[in-house]
């Protein structure tokens, strides 16, 4: 087990749903914190009697819908203004930026939905939309639907896993990686076939 | 969206519909008659993989670690003789690098005093 997956398990179980709040709600705004594996871990807690799975699922939601409209809401807000001042003008008006937000227009409902259980890609994709002209309530709809989903099915893995949970977590990180190279591969080769044709 | 791609997301929404509904069906008839939810059931039969006594890491706190081994509050502070205020809300990486001790080596211990009091128990009963 990492160092990181260590602490965080110590800082769940020293502060229960206060911590599930802070890990969900962080790893949905933009930090590398493992959140998929902190309600896997919760919802085993959950089973062995040591949590309630009920709050597990309802704080973890809150966490992770919080976190993914503050990343939304501050992208649109000072997102490009922001990526100006750091001198990334030329990536904004690069055409190949341009391709990206017209892609996640395009597809918007189904890319938030997907990846909400894709714990690297979701802060991404929640700032990118933030950026791009989506609507916000379209927005908060997929995200919150894709939370649910995603929540629930970890927490009741968790639950019925026991402390078998630890032998899940190697292949969650494994399917996220493949998934997050599958589709940026997928976006790019979509913008550059897109680009040939044109 | 394309039309072929609609017409399977159209299939697999009416086939995921119809056993909700079947599932909604059984679960309100199972309420009916005795009390509670069908899906109650499978929860209340079906008993997680437990943790085991070797499975104590260091990540644990003392208190997570009395609760799941099911221990007397002070069974772990008397007999590992651990004078910390902040007892049993306090992982056991956090007691060592406090007291300057080694870790796997206080896991052991905790292992064996946990192991002596589930045979004692169980001789008990």
């Amino acid at each position: 087990m990492n160092a990181i997956l260590s602490a965080v398990l110590s800082f769940l179980l020293l502060y229960k749903y206060i911590a599930i709040f802070i890990v969900t709600y962080l790893a949905s705004v933009l930090l590398p914190l493992p959140s998929d594996t902190t309600i896997l871990a919760t919802g085993a807690f959950a089973g062995q009697g040591y949590f309630n799975i009920y709050l597990v699922i309802l704080v973890s939601f809150i966490g992770s819908i919080l976190g993914d409209v503050t990343g939304f809401i501050i992208a649109r807000i000072y997102g490009k203004e922001f990526l100006l001042k750091i001198g990334l003008r030329k990536m904004i008006v690069s055409e190949k930026f341009a391709a990206l937000e017209k892609f996640i227009d395009k597809n918007s409902g189904p890319t938030i939905f997907i990846t909400r259980f894709i714990g690297q890609l979701g802060p991404l994709v929640n700032i990118l939309s933030g950026l791009s002209l989506m609507p916000s309530k379209k927005f908060f709809l997929y995200a919150t639907i894709g939370e649910f989903a995603n929540i629930l099915a970890l927490g009741i893995a968790g639950y019925f896993l026991g402390s078998a949970w630890q032998n899940l977590t190697l292949v969650i990180e494994l399917i996220g990686i493949g998934i997050v190279v599958v589709t940026i591969a997928f976006i790019f080769g979509k913008i550059y076939f897109n680009k040939l044709k044109s | 969206m394309n039309p072929k791609l609609k017409k399977i997301v159209a299939i697999t929404v009416i086939i995921l519909g119809v056993f909700s509904w079947i599932y909604f069906v059984v679960n309100v008839y199972e309420l009916k008659n005795n009390q509670h939810l069908a899906w109650q059931n499978y929860i209340s039969i079906y008993h997680p993989k437990p943790v085991l006594v070797a499975d104590i890491s260091s990540w644990m706190t003392f208190d997570y670690i009395n609760k799941i081994f099911k221990l007397p509050e002070t069974l772990l502070k008397d007999t590992l003789q651990i004078n910390d205020k902040r007892y049993p809300l306090l992982t056991i990486r956090q007691y060592t690098r406090e007291t300057n001790t080694n870790t796997g080596l206080l896991v052991q211990n905790i292992q064996k005093a946990v192991e002596t009091y589930l045979a004692s128990s169980k001789t008990k009963q």
